[in-house]
């Protein structure tokens, strides 16, 4: 997985690029608990690019909306595809987490 | 009925990416729209993790065995693995709320494997263990 991170002054966009899967959610786990403690007010994770997201990936955006308000910042997905995005409303977390379908309506909410 | 292709492969998360391919190359062949090759894809994902997570846990590192038969807008797909008997029974629908609450998760999987398939079998034998999922193209 390639995971890179573009500054956009108080906020961070994470792109990640690949599935995630029970191989891959544990390298962008720790890269996102390493993006949080460094002190961005927002952190906008862009999933355009992930064709695929299993319930590994759940666990994943769990414990970073879990580490992010421990430490007062705020995490908003963007751009999700259309099965990744099926995935997050069958589970319930599109109730729950933030989402946008693009990453420029994630960075300048109406 | 129709078609029949099958992999097998190391019990190891590495070989996740592969199975999902070659579903994916199976639902081109059978010409399945995208939104049931996702769900295919989730359910062979998730059933396969299971196995390479718990099933062969504590034993040497094993294979899963996949195949695909299709035909007639339908898919029949069947796990094999030789690990752990770890039947996948149907669980209740999680409680996104709660596990925000909470902090902890789980069920999903499974969770998956059931709202993405038609039909889920189960069968333990002596030597193996194996997973049977049907998938009707279209269902809704």
């Amino acid at each position: 997985m390639e995971i890179t991170t573009e500054d956009r002054g108080t906020t961070a966009v994470v792109s990640l690029v690949g599935d995630i899967d029970a191989l891959t959610a544990p390298e962008a786990t720790a890269y996102l608990t390493t993006t949080i403690l460094e002190g961005w007010k927002v952190i906008v994770i862009d999933l355009s690019q992930v064709p695929f997201m299993s319930s590994a990936g759940l666990r994943f955006l769990l414990d970073a909306h879990q580490r992010s308000q421990a430490a007062n910042s705020q995490i908003i997905l963007a751009a999700a595809q259309d099965g990744v995005q099926r995935v997050l409303t069958t589970s319930g977390f599109s109730r729950i987490l933030t989402i946008y379908p693009t990453v420029e309506e994630a960075l300048n909410p109406s | 009925m129709g078609e029949k292709l099958q992999i097998t492969l190391a019990a190891e998360l590495a070989s996740l990416s592969t199975f999902r391919s070659f579903i994916d190359e199976a639902c081109q062949a059978a010409g399945m729209d995208d939104e049931t090759c996702y769900d295919i894809k989730l359910a062979v994902d998730e059933a396969c993790t299971n196995i390479i997570e718990h099933g062969y846990a504590g034993l040497e590192p094993g294979s899963i065995i996949l195949s695909v038969q299709y035909g007639a807008r339908q898919m029949v797909v069947r796990i094999t693995d030789f690990g752990h008997p770890f039947e996948p029974g149907e669980p209740p629908t999680p409680d996104a709320e709660e596990v925000f609450e909470s902090g902890r998760i789980g069920g999903f999987g499974l969770f998956f494997i059931y709202r993405s398939m038609d039909t889920v079998t189960y069968e333990t034998t002596a030597n193996c263990n194996t997973l049977t999922m049907i998938r009707q193209q279209n269902r809704a």
